[in-house]
């Protein structure tokens, strides 16, 4: 073993101290970093001193002072707002329109999304291409088109005036016939499942004489006039010629032989003359009753190119009392579902905890009703009549002499809660609730646009789920929806939540699309605002902070639900 | 001895015919699991719901198609696409300019086929075929139907009658001007089949307000009579509640039915006195009365104008229905040119919207007064559209102004295809030489990434334009770009004697031609020193064309690629064989001369024709005039192009291990992609000027473009985040470890591996910034959805909402679908994440 020589540590100068100390990487990394800084920073006053010279010459020195001026500009559809009113109240009514719009269509966005997604999914092909195509329409044409183009569909809805109402005012005629054709169908259903597997071809035989009994019953009902209408209600007026609905109902045999003759033609043939011969019998014999229960309709919903009205549900002032029933029948049901489920884990036997949980919930919601309704009205109020003299009188009367205000009706209604449905009152309409035009379309083209991005995940999320998972979940005995709630959803979410997080930054940013559709949201209020005062540092700089604070948060939520469906490893 | 396939066939024929005894013969599967029977069956009527489903989602579908189909051919004004298709495509780009972007179109089109030779294997028959075959008919559509189907005609009122229509009335125009091409035959009838209001209604074709009026009149005659025999039937119905009774009551006792149209006008009645006049009301070209027994009165008209046709019906109370053909509606278009002699007018076209003639006679006067004319706003066609009809007017002039644009573009892509295959050819080498794994289309494959480097260099000074570019400076601008691929060739030569003077000699033709290019000259460069050292830094010699250090600069820098370039080919002798550089260096030298002499030829004699300007051939655009599909492009190009090194250094920095630099891009980055897109538009358009006043001059558009890769370079630092995420650590410890520094590391080993990772992600992030510069239309610009939007505004085209937006949200499918095809297309070829996973 030979001693290793120590190399003799070599003197340095200063100069070349200096030199080895400015290669060492550390020594670089904070020396760039203070410069960088430096370099920012001078950058970054420059920018600033330069931008308030420029503010200053044009007499618009940022500052939040303005912000409890009158605006002087008005909103359409913002509630109690006037233009007498501040700055800062006009600049909440755009949050407030902007939240209104992103909450409601990540909602719809979200459902419609996974129905898409699913669809997508579909075995039957035709659904699918339609999904599809759809889907590609609506990925591949940009929002602000998307739009411009459902907003000028919903203006050429009618006008106010002949707003189509729904459910049309009529009388709906629900002929008696269908309700013996349902237990008919239960019935034989109950017959399908008595019979083995092994006769599936007098199963074809059975459903091709029932369902071609019920198709000839029908069509001999049109062709006779027997009850003029119910068909067309069917059919929605499209076939308006008897030749028509014959097709149609031929078609529709046709479609089912298709279906059912696979295998077994000939069964599903005989069936089918069975069916008609039936059918005929039955007809022609008066058999079938030919009267109607006759449902009168009345509209609660009404859509027109000024917007949508619809019924609102309000509390009235027994609204607390009710709550308090709500309340503690949620905190049972949630001690119970607990409690369930530790049974469940303990003795493996699978318990109905969610069925149960529900129960209760709407029980005491119901007693807590019967209860409160109970409660007696005061039997003479103050009401003030036209000239504002105050008289006590019954509510009846009131109500008969027309005094109760909307708040009255609230204040002495008997039940917790009380809807309003609205009216035709001359052009206009009194009750429910109005939303303006450019709101309905925004969250239309919102919520489709964002729904054919959430199918695409949705459908991806499903895929990655490999197929064992689903072949071992069908061997352990699983029932199909067990096998989603267990098997699917929870690996799917996996795979989904983190690009649908991503969507609902970009629907929550997308909103501020609305200017180009006049709707007040935060951009087009702050916009506003920045041309009437000249404050656009000011302006752009709260604009900016709050959409910062709602992407945040959607971040924020997104992240947590993550957290709750990542895999938990140890 | 049989071969094995024969002894399977006869095994399967012999179990088919039952010879083997203790086999049963196999029964063929039954025919409904087969064939389309078979699939309409799995696919569309698997279960009775599905059965149920099939025919609602066919009912629907059927239905939309029907509706949108007959929109397409009965109802939609075509017209107000085909008349804007230049703003639609270019904006206010210089009409006299518009060349220019037809040779962007046509290099694309070269260097689109280039590429499609170098990365596709083969170019299957099926595709080529389905090709082929619309373009033939695109071609052959328009002629036939301009020879098949006749003219559509234009109808006019006569008469002293106010026609009510509704809450308006109309007066039929006693005389109207109309423009007409020499030569062009017009005839003039009384509208046949007016006799009642069934035939009346059912008349179609462009026609005037007060026509329109009498056709609406019938139509809505009719219709009244209908409703109230509907409401008639539905009060017979046991339906309805006694409100809806008494409603309906009332309903149909404030109906009454209108007089018939033909007899309350007497309609044709009476002879009308039409006559034809020159526009100064001199010549008097054809002059007749004609009546419902009279033959069509047919006029040729002498010469390119205007014309007056006055009509008039000696009964007082009688309207008449003219039908005539060769009259057609006109546009008023008001365009810049430019002057020769410089500045610019302002001139007043008038277009005829069937055919797209175009005269620049101001309209007729009489008494001082401009006399009404047939403008499209007011004559617009009415009534069910047949499908000839949509064919003739919509159809074929659409196919005929596209097939003019497609012609070239085919053309271009099948020689841009040819020049690949050429390239492959030449420099072929045998496969057994190839390095493993490399494609015999490598040579075309660096060709076109080279290819598409210049093609944006050249599409951006094409469309940007050079100032006092003339023939001479145009030649050696283009021909330094195949130079510096001769100085490439070149070094591959260095060494040998011949080599090192050809090198020479190249250098001092490069040096010409940066300096000819540059518009310098000894006595400009000895001026410019001169004033700079006189006081004067960085002065412009107006004398020279605008030169500056800037051009002396410019020089340096071609130089200093071509010597680059020279050196790369030196570096790169050993892969090279000697026949093969030889063959190079002889391509690139003819391909030179070729370049140099044909673009000076070319221009020269463009200029001679007065085609362009000779001392400005490529005059500058101003961005602001940049519009439409060309905006679009523009954007979303240069935002994807400059974004890309700004959100990889961000990607870097947010990786860094400093924490002033990894926080600053983590500030930036996350600041950018919390806030909406038009709120950086926003602040790009307002708080520049705020910046330094001397920037208020810059155009909306370049700021923008600023927005834009700002907003964009974020998006791409997260997705190029992810891809350096999904390099596995080991790759960097082992380049380490190899000794590479820290630089050569990112640039040598992280990045590529990253890139290629991420880019299905970066299509996508494209195709997002194509639809997201729509948002610049908020913010004042004219994109293609500005157009429209200012399209639509327009009193001309009110109520033609439809036409424009679907016009332009096909335009936009198809941009973001094709990105979105190819993305897939890279996707299943193996690169992107899917190629890492199998790593």
């Amino acid at each position: 073993m030979t001693a290793v020589r120590q190399p003799e540590k070599p003197t340095r100068s200063i100069g070349q101290q200096f030199l080895s100390f400015s290669r060492d990487a550390r020594f670089l990394a904070v020396i760039g970093q203070i410069v960088f800084v430096i370099v920012v920073a001078i950058l970054a006053s420059g920018l600033f001193a330069q931008i308030s010279a420029s503010m200053r010459a044009s007499n618009t020195t940022p500052t939040f002072g303005f912000l409890s001026a009158r605006a002087g500009f008005g909103i359409a559809n913002a509630g109690d707002y006037t233009p007498d009113d501040t700055y800062w109240e006009a600049f909440a009514v755009g949050i407030r329109n902007t939240l209104s719009v992103v909450s409601i269509a990540l909602v719809g966005a979200t459902l419609l999304g996974i129905v898409w997604g699913v669809l997508l999914l579909s075995t039957n092909w035709l659904l699918r291409t339609v999904t599809r195509t759809l889907v590609e329409i609506l990925r591949n044409v940009p929002l602000l088109i998307v739009i411009v183009i459902v907003y000028f569909a919903v203006l050429t809805l009618p006008v106010q005036r002949d707003a189509i109402s729904f459910p049309a005012a009529a009388i709906l005629p629900i002929p008696i016939r269908y309700f013996i054709y349902a237990v008919a169908a239960l019935i034989v259903w109950n017959i399908m499942r008595g019979l083995p597997a092994a006769q599936h071809h007098q199963r074809a035989l059975i459903v091709s004489a029932f369902v071609v009994t019920l198709v000839v019953i029908e069509m001999l009902f049109v062709l006779y006039g027997a009850l003029p209408g119910a068909m067309s209600i069917i059919y929605g007026g499209a076939l308006t010629s008897n030749f028509g609905q014959m097709a149609t109902a031929a078609g529709i045999i046709i479609a089912l032989l298709t279906f059912i003759g696979a295998k077994n033609t000939p069964q599903a043939v005989r069936g089918a003359l069975t069916g008609v011969l039936i059918g005929g019998l039955l007809f022609f014999f008066g058999v079938v009753p030919n009267s109607a229960l006759r449902l009168e309709t009345s509209p609660i919903l009404y859509i027109s190119n000024r917007g949508l009205v619809y019924p609102n549900i309000m509390p009235t002032a027994r609204f607390a009392e009710w709550a308090v029933f709500v309340v503690i029948g949620i905190v049972i049901a949630v001690v119970l579902y607990l409690y369930l489920g530790r049974v469940q884990e303990k003795t493996g036997q699978p318990q109905p905890r969610l069925l149960y949980s529900v129960l209760i919930t709407l029980g005491l919601a119901l007693i807590g009703w019967i209860i409160v309704s109970a409660q007696p009205l005061p039997a003479a109020i103050p009401v003030a009549d036209d000239n504002g003299i105050v008289s006590l009188m019954s509510i009846d009367d009131a109500r008969t002499a027309e005094l109760l205000t909307a708040d009255d009706e609230l204040l002495y209604a008997s039940d917790p809660l009380g809807i309003s449905i609205p009216a035709r009152q001359g052009l206009r309409f009194v009750g429910g609730v109005e939303v303006s035009e450019n709101y309905v379309a925004l969250l239309i083209a919102l919520v489709i646009y964002t729904a054919a991005f959430i199918a695409e995940i949705v459908r991806a999320g499903i895929l990655a789920v490999p197929k064992g998972q689903i072949e071992a979940a069908r061997s352990l005995g699983l029932g199909y929806g067990q096998m989603l709630r267990m098997v699917i959803l929870p690996q799917a979410l996996r795979v989904i939540i983190p690009p649908l997080g991503n969507q609902y930054l970009n629907l929550a940013k997308n909103s501020s699309l609305a200017i180009a559709i006049a709707y007040a949201d935060l951009y087009a209020v702050t916009y506003t605002m920045i041309n009437q005062s000249g404050q656009s540092v000011t302006g752009i700089f709260m604009l900016m902070v709050v959409y910062l604070i709602i992407s945040l948060s959607i971040s924020a939520v997104m992240n947590w639900v993550n957290g709750r469906f990542e895999i938990k490893t140890r | 001895m049989a071969s094995p396939i024969d002894t399977t066939r006869a095994t399967i024929e012999a179990v088919r015919l039952g010879m083997f005894g203790d086999e049963k013969p196999t029964k063929l599967p039954p025919r409904t699991e087969i064939g389309v029977i078979g699939w309409v069956r799995a696919n569309l009527f698997r279960t009775p719901f599905d059965s149920v489903v099939t025919i609602i989602a066919s009912f629907i579908a059927i239905s939309v198609i029907v509706t949108v189909v007959r929109w397409t051919i009965n109802d939609a004004n075509w017209f107000v696409i085909t008349r804007n298709i230049r703003q639609f495509m270019s904006g206010n780009y210089p009409v006299d300019q518009a060349n220019r972007l037809g040779m962007v179109v046509l290099l694309v089109a070269f260097a689109g086929g280039f590429t499609l030779y170098a990365y596709t294997r083969r170019i299957s028959r099926m595709p080529l075929m389905i090709v082929g075959v619309v373009l033939a008919v695109m071609l052959i559509t328009p002629p036939v139907v301009e020879a098949t189907v006749p003219p559509v005609s234009t109808i006019l009122a006569a008469g002293a009658v106010e026609i009510q229509s509704g809450t308006i009335s109309e007066q039929p125009v006693a005389i109207i001007g109309f423009i007409a091409r020499a030569g062009d035959q017009v005839v003039i009838q009384l509208a046949t089949s007016t006799d009642a209001d069934t035939a009346l209604r059912n008349v179609a074709g462009f026609a005037d307000r007060a026509s329109g009026a009498v056709i609406n009149n019938a139509a809505n005659r009719l219709v009244t009579i209908a409703e109230m025999a509907a409401l008639q039937t539905r009060m017979g119905s046991d339906l309805l509640t006694d409100e809806q009774r008494i409603a309906l009551n009332d309903e149909l006792t404030g109906m009454i039915a209108p007089p018939s149209v033909v007899n309350n006008l007497a309609l044709n009645r009476s002879p009308v006195r039409v006559r034809v006049l020159s526009a100064d009301q001199e010549n008097v070209i054809a002059d007749s009365t004609l009546d419902t027994t009279t033959s069509p009165l047919v006029i040729t008209l002498p010469e390119d104008g205007w014309y007056l046709l006055e009509k008039n019906v000696s009964d007082e109370e009688s309207v008449a229905l003219l039908q005539t053909i060769g009259i057609y509606p006109l546009i008023e278009r008001n365009i810049t040119r430019s002057l020769a002699a410089g500045g610019s007018e302002r001139i007043s076209q008038f277009v005829r919207i069937t055919d797209d003639f175009t005269i620049e006679n101001p309209r007729p006067r009489i008494d001082g007064q401009n006399i009404p004319a047939l403008f499209i706003t007011d004559h617009q066609y009415r009534g069910d559209r047949p499908f000839a009809d949509y064919l003739r007017v919509a159809g074929a002039p659409f196919l005929e102004q596209l097939n003019a644009a497609l012609i070239p573009f085919v053309l271009f892509s099948v020689v841009g295809y040819g020049a690949g295959a050429g390239l492959v050819t030449i420099s072929r080498r045998k496969i057994s030489e190839l390095p493993p794994n490399e494609s015999i289309k490598k040579p075309a494959q660096s060709a076109s990434s080279w290819l598409w480097f210049v093609v944006l260099i050249v599409i951006a000074v094409l469309i940007y334009g050079v100032p006092s570019l003339t023939p001479l400076r145009l030649a050696s601008l283009i021909g330094l770009f195949i130079w510096v691929g001769w100085m490439y060739f070149a070094g591959l030569h260095i060494g040998k004697a011949w080599g090192n003077a050809l090198f020479g000699l190249l250098l001092v033709i490069g040096i010409g031609q940066s300096i000819i290019s540059e518009n310098l000259s000894p006595n400009a460069i000895m001026t410019l020193v001169l004033t700079t050292f006189n006081g004067e830094p960085g002065g412009q010699l107006a004398d020279f064309g605008g030169s500056s250090w800037g051009n002396i600069l410019a020089v340096g820098l071609w130089l200093f690629i071509g010597i680059q370039a020279a050196i790369r080919g030196a570096n790169a002798r050993t892969s090279w064989n000697d026949k093969l550089a030889f063959r190079g260096l002889i391509g690139t030298t003819v391909l030179w001369l070729i370049v140099v002499i044909g673009a000076f030829a070319l221009a020269s004699t463009l200029a001679d024709q007065g085609i362009v300007d000779e001392n400005n051939l490529l005059a500058l655009t101003e961005p602001d005039d940049w519009g439409g599909l060309l905006l679009t492009l523009v954007l979303t190009v240069f935002a994807i192009i400059a974004s890309f090194p700004i959100g990889v250094l961000l990607a870097l920095g947010r990786r860094s291990k400093l924490p002033v630099v990894k926080y600053a891009c983590i500030l930036f980055i996350e600041f950018v992609r919390g806030v909406p897109l038009l709120t950086i538009l926003f602040m790009a358009q307002l708080l520049v000027p705020l910046v330094n006043p001397v920037l208020a001059d810059v155009p909306g558009v370049i700021r923008a473009m600023v927005g834009l890769t700002l907003f964009s370079a974020a998006y791409l630092a997260e997705n190029v985040r992810g891809g350096l995420q999904s390099v596995p650590p080991g790759q960097e410890e082992a380049a380490k470890a190899v000794g590479l520094n820290s630089m050569q590391v990112t640039m040598l080993i992280t990045l590529p591996q990253a890139l290629r990772a991420v880019i299905p992600a970066l299509v996508g992030q494209c195709i997002a910034l194509f639809k997201d510069t729509t948002l610049v239309t908020l913010v004042g610009l004219r994109d293609l959805f500005g157009t429209a939007q200012s399209t639509v505004a327009q009193p001309e085209f009110i109520g033609l909402r439809g036409e424009v937006y679907i016009f332009i949200s096909v335009i936009y499918f198809i941009g973001s679908y094709a990105m979105a095809y190819v993305s897939r297309r890279i996707e299943f070829s193996g690169s992107g994440a899917s190629n890492n996973r199998n790593v």
